[in-house]
């Protein structure tokens, strides 16, 4: 397999989405090509760095008071029908 | 909460039992309050959009099948009412062109290793902000793939049902953000290790890595 094709099938590789010999086939080509291992390295990098990023943020209390309000109301006016 | 609990709360909901769906609520509210987050990246229209997902879900539980997670298909509402928010940004998006460029295979790979630089380890802070740059910058329909799949884990298959999107849809979606995003990063790393040697603030390790 040429380093382009890995290139090309290498998030597919990542997600698992691909017939296992062809998997196998991108896995043995890693394990040698120094280029195409930067490659995968710098991909899962970026992913995992990308997790990072974001913080659970907790609801804020007024944000969630006016969903159940709004809730309400529409359950009022369903009972009312 | 339980796939068993959930079910049971979601039937109770559905034949108009408010305190079930206000239970549904709090089991839930924070994963869509934090996905509006992400996508919208501001407090106020992720509440909004919380709000929005909740009132639809409320009017339409009648129509839920019970076929996903009560969650994912909320998620599925989340997005789509994103989707709609996010026609409004006016910031500056990469192109679809930027985009097929970045995963151009003939380019991509032609990437220093940046894994061991270490303003890669040292200005995370610096590159976080650079990367929630990037990932904003993404076209919507880029974001939305990027952010459900990428970040929130969910599988492709999942992701193209949540959208409307066929699974190759998806696939090229995340495919070339994630290499777009791989690029910026690494363009910024180089950046950084150019002004390193202008500047003669010459570390030893940096070079030795």
């Amino acid at each position: 397999m040429k380093c382009e094709e890995i290139c090309r099938l290498i998030s597919d590789y990542l997600d698992n989405e691909l017939d296992r010999d062809i998997h196998e086939e991108i896995r043995r080509h890693l394990a040698e090509c120094e280029k195409c291992k930067v490659f995968l390295h710098t991909v899962e990098e970026t992913l995992f760095f990308s997790r990072e990023i974001y913080k659970i943020e907790k609801v804020p209390a007024r944000a969630i008071e006016r969903v159940y309000c709004e809730i309400r109301i529409k359950y009022q006016k369903k009972k009312g029908k | 909460m339980g796939y068993a609990e959930e079910k049971q709360l979601v039937e109770k909901a559905k034949s108009g039992d408010i305190k079930a769906f206000e239970q549904l609520i709090k089991a839930t509210s924070s994963k869509i309050y934090n996905l509006g987050l992400k996508l919208l990246r501001n407090k106020e229209d992720a509440a909004d959009l919380m709000q929005e997902t909740y009132i639809k879900a409320y009017e339409h539980i009648g129509s839920f099948k019970g076929n996903s997670a009560f969650s994912t298909w909320l998620y599925r509402i989340a997005t789509n009412l994103a989707l709609m928010k996010m026609r409004k940004d006016k910031n500056k998006k990469v192109t679809v062109e930027q985009l097929k460029e970045a995963s151009n295979p003939s380019m991509a790979r032609e990437m220093p290793d940046w894994t061991h630089n270490p303003a890669y380890h040292f200005r995370k802070q610096e590159l976080k902000d650079l990367l929630n740059n990037a990932i904003d910058s993404l076209p919507r329909k880029y974001k939305s793939v990027f952010v459900l799949h990428d970040i929130e884990g969910f599988p492709i298959a999942e992701v193209a049902d949540m959208l409307s999107l066929s699974e190759p849809a998806v696939k090229t979606r995340s495919h070339r953000s994630r290499l777009y995003l791989r690029e910026k990063l690494s363009e910024h790393l180089q950046n950084k290790e150019k002004y390193k040697n202008l500047t003669g603030i010459k570390n030893r390790n940096y070079y030795e890595m």
